[in-house]
């Protein structure tokens, strides 16, 4: 595990650099511009647990709406500055015929355009299903019920591996529904009100653990639920 | 001329660091040389609080010092300005256009070399907060005593900076070997004490920055390690 502070040089290697890798334009090499181990899978990253989101095209996130107008919701994704979603950025929404966000709800949404200078714009069209937003089986949409949380980003894309071990261990011995932005928000919705606490703290607590430590705690946990 | 608590004259108090002692904060610390303790937290990157203050093609940085007790008075905006040219040097404003970081200092506990401990629990908050910078720069506290004949003291405590004729507070950056801001107070200095001071300085501010990898490494190495 290679830990990098700021300021270290980092060999490239023809990889691309990734978040928290800079290259000099004056002499080209790359450095670390955070703290934290050094990853290289397909691009050079530096990972940390960091919490502050910085949007990036084509990334699912879930965001609460803060705001709105006729054209757009203000919505707060855990970014340096809001983002905007279009009213009529849903399946199949017309001017008659979109949604109306409370302030406050949850929204899972993909990000259309993500650049510094200018303002981060969502999406909830969902290229890959021809539904209409208003039946509520189109993926991307307003999320209800349960309960959000936010957690550290690399705790989030663990979360969001194929094979995340705890919540493949929870599903074993509870129903319950996650949704996870890939900002760090979390939404879990479970039939009870207790289970929805209990899952929300293993989850919280899984990060750091290892997979023997996270069998231990679900069944102590199955336990005392039961 | 020995020192109180037995150091030699260039050893440092045991440093200590505790990363992430704040939740809500987006990144915070706490450093302590010995007695003297500094929490810092930063908030941000993040929007402005009035519009005027934003700037089109980087951040606004913006640093708070709080006294342990009382109102914030005039040493408290100089050490404002002392750790805002410090910061200013590491973090890459040009990252976070139209955006504000706020850096919140609160002192928990004087004994000596405040500044440096403030300087230094700053930069940890940074780190903690994953806001991009360019070079890891430490900071460090001397005293100089100049008669009977001149000695410098690292890392004084409160009553040995009683004792010192002026003092200095450097922070260095370590791998490119640039000053990066000081402050210094008292008798004036010619120039061998000065380059002294500095070479003083580079040496600690290394050994710090060493301690600070190692604790890092620690912290991370529960969390981000491959999953078992």
């Amino acid at each position: 595990m290679e830990l990098c502070l700021p300021g270290d040089e980092i060999p490239l290697n023809g990889l691309e650099p990734g978040s928290g890798v800079a290259v000099d334009s004056d002499s080209g090499r790359a450095f670390a511009t955070t703290a934290g181990v050094l990853r290289t899978e397909d691009e050079v990253r530096v990972e940390n647990l960091r919490k502050r989101y910085v949007p990036r095209q084509g990334d699912c996130v879930v965001g609460i709406v803060m705001g709105r107008n006729a054209d757009f919701f203000k919505v707060d994704i855990r970014a340096p500055s809001p983002a905007f979603l279009p009213t009529l950025a849903w399946n199949g929404a017309t001017k008659r015929n979109r949604p109306v966000l409370e302030i406050g709800t949850l929204v899972y949404a993909r990000v259309e355009a993500a650049h510094p200078d200018l303002d981060t714009e969502l999406s909830c069209v969902d290229p890959d299903t021809k539904k209409s937003w208003n039946t509520g089986e189109v993926l991307l949409g307003e999320l209800k019920g349960g309960l959000s949380f936010e957690v550290a980003l690399s705790a989030a894309q663990r979360l969001l591996d194929v094979d995340c071990f705890i919540l493949d261990r929870l599903g074993k011995d509870f129903a319950y529904e996650l949704c996870v932005g890939q900002n760090g928000r979390v939404w879990l919705s479970a039939p009870t009100a207790r289970e929805t606490v209990l899952l929300l703290q293993a989850i919280r607590r899984s990060f750091g653990m290892s997979n023997v430590q996270i069998e231990a705690m679900v069944g102590k946990m199955v336990g005392l639920f039961s | 001329m020995a020192r109180r608590d037995g150091r030699s004259a260039n050893q440092l108090r045991p440093p200590q660091v505790e990363l992430r002692p704040l939740q809500r904060a987006d990144g915070s610390a706490r450093f302590r040389f010995g007695d003297c303790t500094v929490l810092a937290a930063v908030y941000g990157p993040k929007e402005p609080r009035t519009r005027h203050r934003e700037l089109c093609d980087r951040c606004t940085l913006d640093v708070v010092v709080r006294p342990r007790v009382g109102i914030p008075g005039p040493q408290e905006r100089q050490m404002e300005a002392l750790l805002a040219r410090q910061l200013e040097y590491v973090v890459l404003a040009t990252e976070y256009p139209r955006t504000q970081i706020s850096v919140i200092v609160q002192m928990s506990c004087c004994d000596g070399s405040t500044a440096a401990v403030a300087g230094n629990a700053a930069h940890l908050a940074l780190l903690d907060a994953g806001v991009a910078m360019k070079a890891t720069a430490m900071c460090v506290a001397l005293g100089v005593k100049l008669s009977p004949e001149p000695v410098i003291w690292l890392d004084p405590t409160e009553l040995e900076e009683a004792q010192c004729d002026a003092l200095i507070s450097l922070s260095m950056d370590g791998s490119r070997n640039q000053l990066v801001s000081h402050i210094s107070s008292g008798a004036p200095l010619d120039a061998t004490i000065w380059s002294s001071c500095i070479e003083a300085a580079d040496k600690s501010c290394k050994v710090l920055e060493a301690f600070m990898r190692m604790s890092l490494q620690k912290r991370l190495e529960g969390f981000l390690k491959p999953n078992a």
